[in-house]
């Protein structure tokens, strides 16, 4: 008993985390908010899948980014892991798909969830912060959008269904 | 080396047709040809020049036997004739030949050892000179008294006028083989000086004969109880025949006692063979099988308690009720009767919970269960239970309410009737279980939750209340008293609500007639205002009333003034409250005049404003009937057959209609109508409902939302069914579908159900299964939403 505690000490917490992320996507699938989206990927509720959509009106538009996000086990306490499943021709964004986002950092708080990330990161997709690239070589185009335009759809590739 | 007998037979039957009964010939042949084996044998042993040769000719010789002789007799015969031939047997001989013996197919059950003790007895006897002197079979001895004897035991029989000849005869066959084995054991026991075999030809004979007698009495019959009198022919008459047959019962004074309680024992096993493998006719014929029922439990409790009886039932069901050509109401009256049946064998149900399992899980998977249920509790149809059934329910206030705690019952140390629970119950999981429970809790156990039935009831009584007049009313509420006492008065708050909104729209319409009478004695208002007298309203509480399929169409004008003039009036009586009408629930009396004569219709309101726009114009297309009606051709279509079948209306042309003109001059009777037709808007009522009384917090959003086909049969009131229902509630997982749809692609039917059931927690746990399921996600492709291709569904 004390050794299958000591073994694992977020046992508790654990359980914890289930019931929030369940409630998190319960809240979601509620919430039905158009252009985000997210589900967990099997039978694992700390890996999820999410799709959010280009917003209308930025050179994103029309198209769908898959990412993945994964909770660590002392969720909420700390940020989930996010990146870019879907490449992502974007100053915040790098090749791998990992994303600068300072909400995701050092920003991070508690009353964060899955719903109010997606939509972060949705917005993001308009407004990059290009201050802090990561992909130095779009920060510097984004200026010239229409060539930013043609940069996205050359990187982009449709998610598989 | 030597010659079979001529005649051979391989059985008794056999034997008997072809020999006319006649077995003394045939016996003295085998007699004969014993002694000549045995001679033959010694001979050949004599000629064996060392032991191995002799061993391994009894080795040969003895394996030989069973494939030549049927009778494990006449095979014993051969053993011990040849034992009396090589005396002594060292060990090593006997320990080979128990390995033959035992290698032998003995149907007879003796035992191995029998066969020792009679081995070692030969071995022991000092051995006759002479076997052929002592030995030899008198076919004299039989005594033909035996043969008057017999009759008379027949005589005894109860129902003896009906056994067969067959029966008879085959009898007197099995009683000369018998006596030949006695006869033969009375010789071999001159030999050996055992008489181990005399019982067991008693056993034999016993056996044979209760079965005989059993199987061609019993069978089919279920009406009259007949183990009584078998069991006091059997104890009487019987024994004292075996008795007198066997001639070994000088020598063994315990055998009478041993014979009687034999008899009664093989008397009650048959008897519980026969009614096992009948047991399903037997339960079709509840309760005029009960004499047999009864019959059996007292050989259940004599004999050891089968499973297999269990079992046998189980797989008769499943074979023979539980398949597509079978009502589901004969389903449930046969559950009803197996229940009842098996609770005659087994008071604490735990075999009848047992055996109906398959049934219970077979009629889930129908749809109309529910309703026949739901049905016969209330006394709809053709009801299920008899007048005691619902006594239960009447009488009784304590009576088992719906999944209450069954431990009670087991911790009850007062009862003196506690039975303990057969074996089987350790087949079923505990909370499955309930015991003594009444028949009718039975038969709603069959659904897990409830809330099912409830619904169904729900639906039930909404068509009741709709199409019926207020008679129904009184019949309603006892019903429903009825009904609580089962499941409970909360859950049945809504019925009583809909109880409630069918007397306030008595009151409402009193009122608001009142209200429209004095309106119009005002003389400004008189001209403006025609009498809506005949307009009753019912005003219901949506939110406790089953959905309604929505219907869009135009009501004729003088409704829809109606409408209006009630709906001014209910604001100002009840102004929080908010009118949603739903023109297609209700009746609408009418009268019309179709060529010179009066014809009373009671018709739904469609009907009825279909034929009002005949009353305006003589003919009609389909087409601008709909554009008229502002509704689909097809509902047109659909439902102008009925105005044809009545003789009102007739095709004049593609898609056009008119009104019968039987007379040349249709306007001579109506008068003021164009046409000749009438619309009584005086005597009759064009009752519409449904006012929607909604919370007082709530604004005009009510509308009922339902998607099911618009053109269904009218026969229910508009009244969406259970099915559709279901996937309609399933709306609410819509959205977790979607969302798993968006981020994971393609999915199939049961990873979509795994998902959901994994993750929908809140409010309440999704409970559906497949195949609600895969009906909801199939009225999702019907809707465009979804598209299924190669067992994967995915988002449009």
């Amino acid at each position: 008993m004390f050794n299958a505690t000591a073994a694992n000490p977020t046992g508790s917490d654990g359980l914890n985390v289930t019931k929030r992320l369940r409630s998190e996507l319960m809240s979601l699938m509620m919430a039905n908010i158009p252009g985000v989206s997210a589900f967990p990927e099997s039978d694992n509720l700390h890996s999820w899948v999410g799709t959010i959509e280009g917003p209308p009106g930025t050179v994103y538009e029309g198209l769908s980014f898959k990412l993945g996000l994964k909770f660590p086990n002392d969720y909420p306490y700390s940020a989930p892991t996010i990146r870019f499943d879907t490449p992502c021709y974007h100053p915040n964004v790098d090749t791998a798909g990992n994303i600068c986002l300072d909400i995701l950092k050092e920003k991070w708080s508690a009353v964060y969830n899955v719903q109010t990330i997606l939509l972060s990161l949705q917005s993001l997709l308009g407004e990059p912060n290009n201050n802090s690239p990561l992909n130095g070589q779009a920060a510097q185009l984004w200026a010239n959008q229409e060539e930013f335009k043609k940069q996205v759809l050359k990187h982009y590739q449709p998610p598989q269904a | 080396m030597w010659s079979f007998p001529t005649q051979h037979y391989t059985t008794i039957e056999d034997l008997h047709l072809n020999n006319g009964g006649d077995y003394f010939p045939f016996v003295r042949a085998w007699c004969e040809f014993l002694d000549q084996v045995a001679q033959v044998h010694k001979q050949a042993v004599g000629s064996c020049t060392n032991i191995s040769q002799q061993h391994v000719f009894e080795a040969a010789f003895l394996r030989t036997i069973p494939a030549r002789f049927e009778s494990w007799l006449q095979t014993f015969c051969l053993v011990v004739l040849f034992l009396q031939h090589n005396c002594p047997l060292d060990s090593d001989a006997q320990r080979r030949l128990a390995y033959e013996l035992q290698t032998l197919d003995w149907s007879t059950g003796v035992t191995l050892a029998e066969w020792q003790c009679i081995l070692n007895a030969a071995e022991t006897q000092p051995r006759p000179d002479s076997l052929g002197k002592t030995c030899s079979f008198q076919g004299t001895d039989m005594d033909v008294d035996l043969d008057l004897e017999l009759e008379e035991l027949w005589n005894a029989l109860p129902g003896a006028e009906s056994i067969s000849a067959w029966t008879k005869t085959l009898t007197v066959a099995q009683y000369y083989d018998t006596m030949y084995y006695i006869h033969t054991s009375i010789r071999l026991h001159a030999i050996t000086g055992v008489h181990v075999l005399v019982p067991a030809q008693a056993w034999r004979l016993v056996r044979w004969v209760v079965n005989a007698v059993v199987t061609s009495q019993c069978t089919g019959d279920f009406e009259s109880s007949w183990l009584g009198s078998l069991l006091h022919w059997v104890r009487g008459p019987l024994v004292r025949w075996i008795l007198t047959v066997n001639p070994g019962n000088g020598h063994q004074p315990s055998l009478d006692s041993a014979v009687v309680h034999h008899a009664t024992h093989v008397l009650h096993e048959t008897y519980r063979e026969l009614r096992v493998t009948e047991l399903f006719r037997i339960i079709v014929d509840y309760p005029d099988s009960l004499p047999a029922l009864q019959d059996l439990k007292v050989c259940l409790a004599e004999t050891q308690h089968p499973l297999a009886m269990a079992d046998i039932l189980r797989e008769d069901i499943e074979r023979r009720l539980l398949h597509q050509g079978v009502n589901t109401l004969d389903i449930l009256a046969q559950y009803i009767a197996c229940i009842k049946s098996l609770r005659v064998l087994d008071p604490t149900s735990v075999m009848a919970q047992y055996v109906t399992q398959p049934i219970r899980a077979y009629v889930r998977t129908r749809e109309d269960t529910i309703h026949f249920i739901v049905a016969s509790l209330v006394g709809d149809d053709t009801s299920l239970f008899d007048d005691h059934d619902l006594a239960v329910v009447k009488g009784s206030h304590h009576s088992v309410v719906y999944g209450s705690d069954e431990e009670d019952e087991d911790n009850d140390f007062d009862n003196e009737n506690w039975e303990p629970e057969p074996m089987e119950a350790l087949v079923i999981p505990k909370s499955a279980r309930q015991r003594h429970a009444d028949v009718i809790t039975m038969l709603t156990s069959i659904y897990e939750s409830h809330d099912v039935l409830i619904k169904e009831y729900q639906r039930i009584l909404a068509n009741k209340l709709l199409q019926g007049d207020h008679s129904v009313l009184e019949e309603a509420l006892r019903n429903l008293e009825l009904l609580k006492i089962r499941f409970g008065e909360t859950s049945l708050n809504s019925c009583e609500v809909m109880l409630k909104d069918m007397g306030d729209s008595r009151r409402i319409n009193q009122y608001i007639h009142e209200a429209l009478a004095s309106e119009q004695i005002r003389p400004s208002t008189l001209e403006s205002t025609p009498s809506f007298q005949f307009f009753t309203g019912r005003y219901l509480s949506h939110l406790f009333w089953p959905n309604f399929r929505e219907e869009t169409w135009e009501l004729p004008p003088v409704i829809k003034e109606a409408q209006q003039q009630v709906e001014r009036h209910y604001q100002h009586f009840k102004p929080t409250r908010k009118l949603h009408w739903q023109p297609q629930l209700g009746t609408v009396e009418l009268t019309l005049t179709v060529a010179d004569h009066d014809k009373s219709f009671s018709v739904s309101p469609f009907q009825a404003t279909l034929i009002y726009h005949f009353g305006q114009r003589n003919s009609w297309t389909i087409a601008d009937l709909a554009t008229a009606m502002n509704t689909s051709p097809e509902l047109v279509r659909a439902r102008i057959g009925y105005w044809i079948t009545q003789g009102v209306l007739q095709t004049a042309g593609l898609d056009k209609y008119q009104v019968v003109q039987a007379l040349p001059d249709p306007n001579g009777s109506s008068g003021d109508s164009p046409s000749n037709t009438k619309r009584s808007t005086t005597e009759g009522d064009w009752e519409d409902s449904d006012a929607d009384e909604n919370g007082s917090d709530c604004s005009d959003e009510e509308a009922n939302v339902d998607l099911s086909a618009a053109v269904g049969n009218e026969e229910d009131a508009g009244i969406v069914s259970n099915q559709d229902q279901r996937a309609e509630e399933m709306r609410i997982y819509w959205s977790f579908v979607v969302g798993m749809l968006t981020n994971l692609g393609a999915l199939s039917l049961d990873r979509i159900q795994g998902m959901l059931s994994m993750f929908v927690q809140d409010p309440a746990p999704y409970s559906c299964n497949e195949r609600e399921l895969e009906q909801f996600l199939a009225l999702m492709v019907r809707e465009d939403k979804l598209e299924l291709s190669g067992g994967q569904y995915r988002l449009k």
